[in-house]
Parts: C-alpha cells; structure tokens; sequence
C-alpha cells in the first residue's frame, strides 16, 4: 500500500515539476497594466486669458480739461476699449520725473488726458510689450501703479508711470496721438463722473500726487438679481489635481468636502461657495518679483481658467518672498464684493519661486439675468462723513468706488450696489443701504 | 499500467525525470532571470539615461513655461527631439507640465497633448521622484518600460519627461533563448528517460530473478539459483540468495529429518507423550501414550488433558495439570494384573507465560512390581527368621530356667534348638546364594558332567528317604545321555530340591519317577511325584522366592521357601528352563530342560 503511495506521490511529483516548468516557461515578470483612461481632459471652468487680459487698469479715468472727471472700470465697453488700445501704445524716452500734485493739477484739473490706475504695482518688466526698455526703465522705476497721458500744451503728449509704493515717477513720450487721446476722451464722456479728490501725500513723499477718484453724484443704481452656477467640485478636481485617479475624499464635521491626494489639498466651503487649494509641493523659495503675476495667470489658465471679467485688485510682496495675486470679477463695471468675504469672483493666490502654493477663489459664476430694480446709494458727501465718523483718514484711503454687495439666494444671487472703501492696510469696508453701519471686514490681508 | 507503474523500473525512470526536471527548472529558472534581468536592466538604464537626457534639455522650456506660461517650445520637432534624445524603437514620449497636462508628445493620435497623463509614475515624478515601471500595455499586450523622470530647477519640480518603450523586442530575444533551453531540456529529458530504463533493468532484472526464485522456493524448489550478472551490490544480493536458498534447503532437509525422528520417536517410544496447548486440550498425542490411555488418537486430540489423564484419587485434577509433577496410578485391566502408570506432567513456559503442558506416560509395572516383590521378600525373610529365633529363644529360655538338666527335654529342646539354628543356616545361605545370583556374583564352574552319573547319584541320595516312606523311587534313563556342559554342584543341588520336595508331598504307597532323555539339542529331566499336587492358581507363583502353597506344612517340613526360585535361576544360568505341571490330587511333574554341548557330548563319546 506504501509503495503505491510513493509511487503515486511520485507521478505527481513529476507532474506538477512538469507544470511548474510550464509555468515558469509560461511565467512573465508581475506587470501592472496600463490604465485604460490614462489621459484625462482638463476641465474647462472657464477660459483662458492672456496677462493684460487680467492685468488691467481698475480703473480708466478721463480727465475732460473742464473740471470734470469721468471713469471706466473694467466690465465696461469702454474701458474694454481703452484696455485693448493701450496694449498697443509705447512709450519713449524716459526720464525720472516727479509727478506732483502740481504737476497733477496742471494736467489733470486744467488739462486733457487718461489716467490709468491698476489694482497693484505692476513690474515694469511686464509691461515690455509697451514698447519699455527694460534694462533702462527697471533700474529707476521697477513697478508702476499707474500710468497717465496729458496733453502737454504744447501741442503733443506727455505720460508719467508712477509708482505709488516708492513713491516715484518717470516722464516719457507716448506714442499716442492726440486725435487718438481726443477720441477716447471723447468715448469717455459718457462713463460716470467721479470726483477728484487730492490726498496729502505721506510723509517723505510730498513729490508724488495721490488723488481719489470718486463718483461724484448720488448714482442712480439698480439693484440686479441673477441666476448663479456652482461649479462642481469635480471640475476642479480635474483640473487641480496631477491625477485625479489618486483622489481621496472625505467631508469635515462642517459638511464642508476635503479632496487630497497626499500631497495636495483642496477644500471646498459649500456654503461660502469657496475653494481652498493648498499644493504643500510647492518649493517655498522667494519669486521673482515680476514673475508672480504671470505664475498666478497661467496657474488659473492652466486649471480651469476664468469665468467672468476678473482684473488685478491687489499684489504684494512679503518678506519672505512670497507674492500673493487678488483678481476681482467686475459686473458692468462694478466689483462683485460679498458679505465677509463670501465673494462671487474673487480669486486670490500665494505665489512661491515654486509655483502656487494657495489658492483661493469663488466657486459659484453668474449665469442667468433675472431682473431689476432701482434703488439709491448715500452721496458721496455722506460716506465721507460716515468715514470720518468712523476715524478713517483719508489717507487711509487706498480707493472708493461703487460694488455689487452679493447675497446668495436660494437659486438666485441678488447684486446691489453699495460703496467699497477699501483701505491702503487692504481692509475692506462696504456702505450702502443694506451694508450701511455695518463694518464688514474683508480680511484679505 | 498499473503493474508497471508499480514496478521499480517506473519509479527510477520518475525519479530521473523529476530530478532532471528539478535541474532543469532551477539552472533554466536561474539562468533564465539571469539573462533577463541583464536585458532588462541594459534597456532600462538605456531608456534611462536617454530619459535623463531629454529631461535636461527640456529644463530651460519648462522653466520658461512655468514662469513665464508662454507655450513650450521644445526647440523644435518633437519627432526630431525625440529621435535625437531616445533611440529606443517604438518609444512613445511625452513632455509635460507640473501639473500632469501634456505639453508635447512624440506620437499624439489621441490627441493627448493638452490633457493629463494619470499614470502614476507622472504623478511621482512630478513629486520630485524618478520612477520606473514594467506594465503590459493591454492595447497592444505588449510588456512596456514606463519611465519618469522629473524636470527640475534646483529643487523645484517644472514637470516631467515621460517615456513608455516596449519591451517585447527585449523579450523577443528572450523568447528564443527560452526556446533553446526548452528544446535542450526536453531532449535531455526524453534521454534520461530511456538511459533511466536501460540502468533501471540492470537493476530489476537480477531482482526479477530472485523474485522468480523466491516463487519457486515457496512452491519447494530450492535446487533453482540465481544468476549472478555482475560482481556488484546487486551482485552481491544474487549470491546471498543463492547462498540463503542452500543454507535454507539444508536447514529444511534437517527439519524434515528432525521432524521425522521425532515422530518415530514419539511413535515408538514406550513412554506415551501427551502435550496440551495452553487451555489444556491435546494438541498431540503418541501411540503409546493413546495405548496406554485405552483411546485412539483421533479420539484423544482435542479433548481437556484433565479428562484424558487419570489421576489418584486423592489429587485434584486442575491442580495436577496446573502445577505438574508427577504421580503413579494403577489401571486394572480386567483378568489381568493391574497396570502401574507414571505421570509425569511438565509445564510449557516461555519467558512467564504458560504456553501449554507436557505430560509424559510411563508403563512402571515391571518396577512397581519388583518393588512390591522387594517389599514382600523383606517381609518373608524377616518372618522366615524371626520363626526359627522366636523358637530358638524359647526354648534356649526354657533350658536356661532349668530343663537343661530334664534327661528328657534337654536334648529333645536341644535337638530342636539346633534343627532351628540349622533351619536359619540353610535360609541364610539360600539367601547368600539368591543374593548373589541377584548381584551377578554368582560364578557358574561348568564341567562336561555325566547327567546320568549326576541323577543316578542323587536317587541313591533319596534312596533311603524314599524307602523309609514307602514311596517308589525309581530313575528312568532312556537312552545314553550325551555329557553336557554343567556346574555339578549347583545342578545337584537343583535336582535334590526337586526329589525333596517331591518326597515331601508324596504320601506313603506314593511314586517319585526321575526320567531323563536327550530330545533334539536339549536334554530333558523329568521328577514326576503322584503327591498332592498343587493348586492351579498357585502354579505361576511356585518359583516366587518365599512363596508356599501351604506354608504351614512347608515350614514344618524344614522347608525356606526359597528352593524352586534357586533352581530356577541355576536351570536358567545353565541356557535351560524349568516347568512345573500338577494337578491337585493327582501328583506333580517338574520337567527341567537343558541344552546340550557338543564339546562335552564329544569329550563324553571319546571317554565311553
């Protein structure tokens, strides 16, 4: 009985050595097979702009020669025009120059002429398409906030580049022609009138004008009520994330959506309709001054794009190198601003030598137009006093304009105007009807 | 089939081929990894370092595009870029941007270029960390090399280089190499296999002979032997068998002849052999022993030894048996004389345990009776002696208290005083005499002696006996007795004994005729008496020493009872016998039987 145990051991012995030598005759190394869906579309938020689409003036005011004053800002037609127009302008010829509030009173008051301003100090190294010598131009002035063109009343034109934050200006030669210079004054007529209002220079910098430029009457303004979209958060999945096979999610006590893949992070805040994006890969070095920008564009470029007319509001520098990018969405010319920051359109970014390293924006864009209503806002005169009322310094003041105060419906979003104050620390006031009195506090910076 | 899967042929010939298999699949196995890992690893660090190489040229575009987010100009076409940095046939490149979107790739049929690479080692490159993998493309089935390699800028990652190369070519290689390790392997296999059965018959076959061997040892003939092949282990084996296959038909042919003795020894043997396994039933049995139990074998075989055996009455059976030892018992056996049985019964032990017992039957009549005779004759002799004593002291006591002096009683006390001591005399020398002729002391001095000068002589002897009785004593010679060979004194002393005791029991008017005549190689004495006669009962004991058919007229007449037991041992020492015929009544007739001697008869003839 043994014997045939062995024997039969035996046979399957050499059976299985048998298989097993098929079997390594047969065998090929472990291999992981290629993902069938390997290459995953980008997803479109929206679209792609070029740097000057977003890098524009907050605000283009024209200078009438008779006392008046009017402004375009961005979301406008005409401020669309002369954005697009002063892409093709340069300039020659400059020349360190102080622009003081004399100089300021002797074109701008009595004189003809546009005046740019943008939302930060723009390096003059990203303005080379304007025809700037660089190698000349940055040494003297490396940024630029805005930039005016006078009649010189001599018959030709005259512009400053001034840089509010060092406090210093340089004369040049536009290349601008003064019927061009008419036929925009001309367009810009029409815009809203805003009153000029000097600013005692701080001290140390009594060679360097600052003017608000406010709107001048009680506007007559609507109150606009839209249909809003909230992007889902599988766009931005898609597009923020290198593979977005390796996502994992969870949800906070808050109900708010946590999505990481190890490395990068994103947040979303329903009810704020706000994105967190947090890449901790980011090499955490200085960046270059005049690369944060275009890093910050081609970022939003390169995940999911913009959804409305956004324009550079704020950029700064830290000390520890950092540059951190805020771009507001303007709705026909006013920016959209929210209760404790709860903006529609708002997008900001904390640009690194490596990259992005935190982003924030709106997830929500305005769809549908639903209606109208009129309503009125408090004369200039009187947020002025409410300002004084409130100690606020008009020094203080980095600009006053009107906005859009957001309230989120239940599918609809209401838009009404009320005056922004935004201060030169970045802090954000809102006065109008229903934001009157209440001091709400942007917390941007 | 299954024979032959069971044999050792089919074993040796599995275990060559599961021992080359075994060889084959680790030195194939090894070698096999070997040469693939150096493959392997030669077109990996070629696609590597080719990798490591475009990655550096890319850097300066991807830095542009990162900071500057202008498109990335590679610096030309991408086919061209690619075939100047990676010559690896068939490889599929792809440049791509930090945040996994395509940038450029060499073959862009599905419009990649645009979208994300998902595939992970992007994703670790992009992390910082060059990542390498082998997949199998389940598009093609083709086995691909997926290299990674980050684009960096001091430690900040602007994107990856990505490279998918096929590795079939390299397996294609493999594939052959493979093949020639197949082929050489199975034909090293099949060829095991048959030098397996040519070395494994080398071996079975002289192992078949003895497997025959062993058949026809079992059937019982051992006069086969094996052939021996060659001088080896196996060899060896051979001549053992055939030396076993001796050593075992000479052990046989003894057992036989042992066994053979020991039944004729059984069989004849005059002690009965009884054995009983261990639950006390005969297993076997001897003739001898079945005669002696009054049973056949048959009839024996079997039953409880308790039931076949007899025992004393005074011993319990089962302890008997149990215990062993050994006793005697008396069977009576009819008209008969009683038949004296020694048992004796040995236990059967092996180590502590009883395996059965052993009881052995001795016929011991002949020794019982001789004792029961030694016992008698004891007896006689002391009351053969005690008589005379008893008489002698009585009357030495009565002439001792005074009749000595009686002219009377004196000398008849005397006289019987001496008949007595004379009477003692003659019983101790009858018992001198039996007692050396018992001993073999007794020397025979034979003469040729004149029978008839010997008988002529003994009836003058009783003559004046015989005429004082009136009895007629006569001797009848027939013929001229040839001389015969005798001790003459130990002869007359027979033939006195016999005409005393005929004269004893003959009455008055009685006859007592001695006759004598040769017949044949014998001579024939005949003492005929017309006495008493003696009983028929009494007739087979008359020689038996101390023995009288009427012992008080015997001892009255002088006689010790030992007479006819001493001439029958005389008659016998001389080659002769001696019988007794009578007939109550009517007389007895003794007839003593001598051989002749032709020597003595011869001698006779010359002196006549």
């Amino acid at each position: 009985m043994w014997e045939r145990v062995k024997t039969a051991v035996l046979s399957i012995l050499v059976a299985l050595s048998a298989a097993l030598s098929w079997m390594l005759w047969d065998a090929a190394p472990e291999t992981l097979p290629l993902e069938g869906e390997t290459y995953v579309p980008t997803a479109s938020i929206g679209e792609k702009r070029g740097l000057f689409d977003v890098v524009t003036p907050v605000e283009v005011v024209f200078h009438h020669g008779d006392g008046t004053h009017t402004a375009a800002y961005p979301g406008t037609p005409i401020h669309g025009v002369i954005a697009v127009r002063f892409r093709e302008w340069t300039f020659q010829g400059f020349v360190p120059e102080p622009y003081t509030r004399t100089v300021w009173e002797a074109y701008a008051r009595r004189g003809t002429g546009l005046e740019l301003v943008f939302g930060g100090e723009i390096p003059v190294t990203l303005l080379q398409p304007l025809g700037v010598d660089r190698e000349a131009l940055a040494p003297v002035l490396p940024t630029v906030r805005r930039i005016v063109v006078y009649r010189d009343g001599k018959g030709g034109l005259r512009a400053y580049w001034v840089s509010d934050a060092l406090g210093k200006a340089v004369a040049a030669r536009p290349n601008l022609t003064t019927q061009a210079l008419d036929a925009y004054l001309k367009m810009g007529r029409a815009s809203l009138r805003v009153e000029a209002m000097p600013i005692a220079s701080p001290n140390g910098r009594d060679g360097l004008a600052r003017v608000l430029y406010v709107p001048a009457d009680p506007p007559r303004v609507r109150k606009f009520r839209y249909e809003y979209r909230t992007i889902p958060d599988r766009a931005f999945v898609q597009s923020l994330f290198v593979n977005p096979r390796l996502i994992r999610s969870g949800r906070e006590a808050d109900g708010r959506m946590v999505y990481t893949d190890g490395h990068r992070t994103v947040q979303m805040a329903g009810k704020d309709y706000l994105l967190d994006y947090y890449d901790r890969t980011v090499q955490m070095t200085p960046v270059k001054q005049p690369d944060g920008l275009s890093m910050a564009v081609q970022f939003v470029n390169r995940h999911g794009g913009w959804t409305g007319s956004f324009a550079l509001a704020r950029l700064t520098q830290g000390e520890d190198g950092r540059q951190r990018v805020r771009f507001r969405e303007y709705l026909n010319g006013y920016p959209l601003v929210g209760p404790e920051g709860r903006d529609v359109g708002r997008m900001e970014l904390e640009v690194w030598g490596g990259g992005v390293r935190v982003y924030t924006r709106s997830t929500v864009c305005l769809e549908r137009y639903v209606g109208h209503e009129a309503t009125a806002l408090p004369h200039v005169a009187d947020v002025l006093r409410q300002l004084a009322a409130w100690h606020i310094p008009t020094r203080d003041i980095e600009r006053l304009s009107l906005a859009y105060l957001c309230r989120y419906r239940e599918t609809f979003v209401d838009l009404t105007p009320v005056w922004l104050l935004e201060r030169t620390t970045g802090e954000m006031l809102l006065i109008g009807q229903e934001a009157e009195t209440r001091r709400g506090h942007h917390g941007l910076e | 089939m299954g024979r032959l899967f069971r044999s050792i042929r089919a074993k040796v010939v599995l275990v060559y081929i599961l021992l080359l298999i075994l060889v084959l699949q680790f030195a194939g196995a090894y070698s096999v990894r070997a040469i693939e890992q150096f493959y392997l690893e030669n077109f990996r660090t070629t696609v590597r370092a080719q990798t490591d190489l475009l990655a550096a040229h890319v850097e300066p575009y991807l830095a542009a595009y990162a900071e500057k987010g202008v498109p990335a100009d590679l610096g030309g076409n991408l086919p061209t870029l690619v075939s100047r940095f990676v010559s690896v046939i068939g490889s599929e490149v792809q440049v791509i941007d930090r945040n996994g979107t395509i940038l450029a790739a060499s073959f862009d049929t599905g419009n990649v270029v645009g979208k994300k690479n998902g595939y992970l080692e992007v994703y670790r490159a992009l992390l910082g960390t060059p990542t390498e993998t082998v997949r199998n493309d389940p598009g093609t089935g083709d086995r691909v090399q997926v290299v990674a390699v980050p684009v960096k800028r001091g430690d900040a990652v602007l994107g990856a280089v990505w490279v998918k190369a096929s590795l079939e070519p390299m397996y294609g290689v493999l594939h052959r190499i493979n093949g020639i390790l197949a082929t050489a392997g199975v034909l090293a296999v099949v060829l095991a296999a048959v030098l397996g059965a040519a070395l494994s018959r080398t071996i079975t076959r002289p192992i078949q002979d003895i497997i025959r061997q062993t058949d026809a040892m079992a059937k019982g003939d051992f006069t086969r032997r094996v052939r021996i092949y060659s001088d080896d282990e196996i060899g060896q084996l051979g001549r053992a068998f055939n030396h076993l296959t001796a050593r075992l038909q000479k052990a046989l042919a003894d057992h036989e002849e042992e066994r053979e003795k020991l039944a004729s020894v059984l069989a004849n043997m005059q002690d009965g052999v009884v054995a009983a396994d261990s639950r006390g039933r005969v297993i076997l049995v001897n003739r001898r022993a079945a005669h002696m139990l009054g049973r056949t074998e048959d009839a024996l075989l079997g039953l409880p030894l308790v039931e076949c055996l007899p025992f004393p009455r005074d011993r319990d059976p089962e302890d008997g048996v149990g215990a062993g030892g050994a006793w005697i018992v008396e069977q009576e056996e009819g008209a008969h004389r009683p038949r004296f049985l020694r048992i004796a019964i040995t236990p059967i032990r092996r180590g502590t345990a009883r395996r059965g017992v052993i009881a052995v039957l001795s016929d011991v009549t002949e020794q019982e009776t001789l004792e029961r005779e030694r016992r008698e004759f004891v007896a006689n002799v002391s009351h053969e002696l005690r008589t005379p004593l008893t008489t002698l002291k009585s009357y030495l006591e009565v002439l001792q208290e005074g009749v000595m002096g009686d002219p009377e009683l004196g000398p008849r006390f005397l006289r019987v005083a001496q008949n007595e001591t004379e009477r003692m005399i003659r019983l101790v020398h009858d018992l001198l005499q039996l007692s050396k002729i018992d001993s073999k002391q007794w020397r025979m001095e034979k003469t040729p002696t004149s029978l008839s000068h010997l008988l002529y002589q003994v009836k003058e002897h009783f003559q004046f006996q015989a005429d004082a009785r009136n009895i007629a004593l006569t001797l009848s010679l027939a013929d001229p007795l040839p001389p015969i060979s005798l001790d003459r004194d130990k002869m007359l002393q027979v033939f006195d004994n016999l005409l005393s005791n005929a004269l004893k029991y003959t009455g008055p008017g009685g006859t007592v005729s001695v006759s004598a005549r040769a017949d044949g190689p014998w001579v024939t004495v005949t003492v005929t008496d017309t006495g008493i006669g003696i009983p028929a009962e009494d007739l087979p004991r008359v020689f038996e020493r101390f023995y009288r058919v009427d012992k008080a007229r015997s001892r009255e007449l002088g006689g010790t009872g030992l007479g006819l037991s001493i001439a029958r041992e005389i008659v016998r020492a001389h080659g002769g016998e001696i019988v007794i015929d009578s007939e109550v009544g009517r007389g007895t007739t003794v007839t003593v039987r001598l051989p002749l001697d032709e020597e003595a008869r011869a001698a006779d003839v010359g002196t006549g």
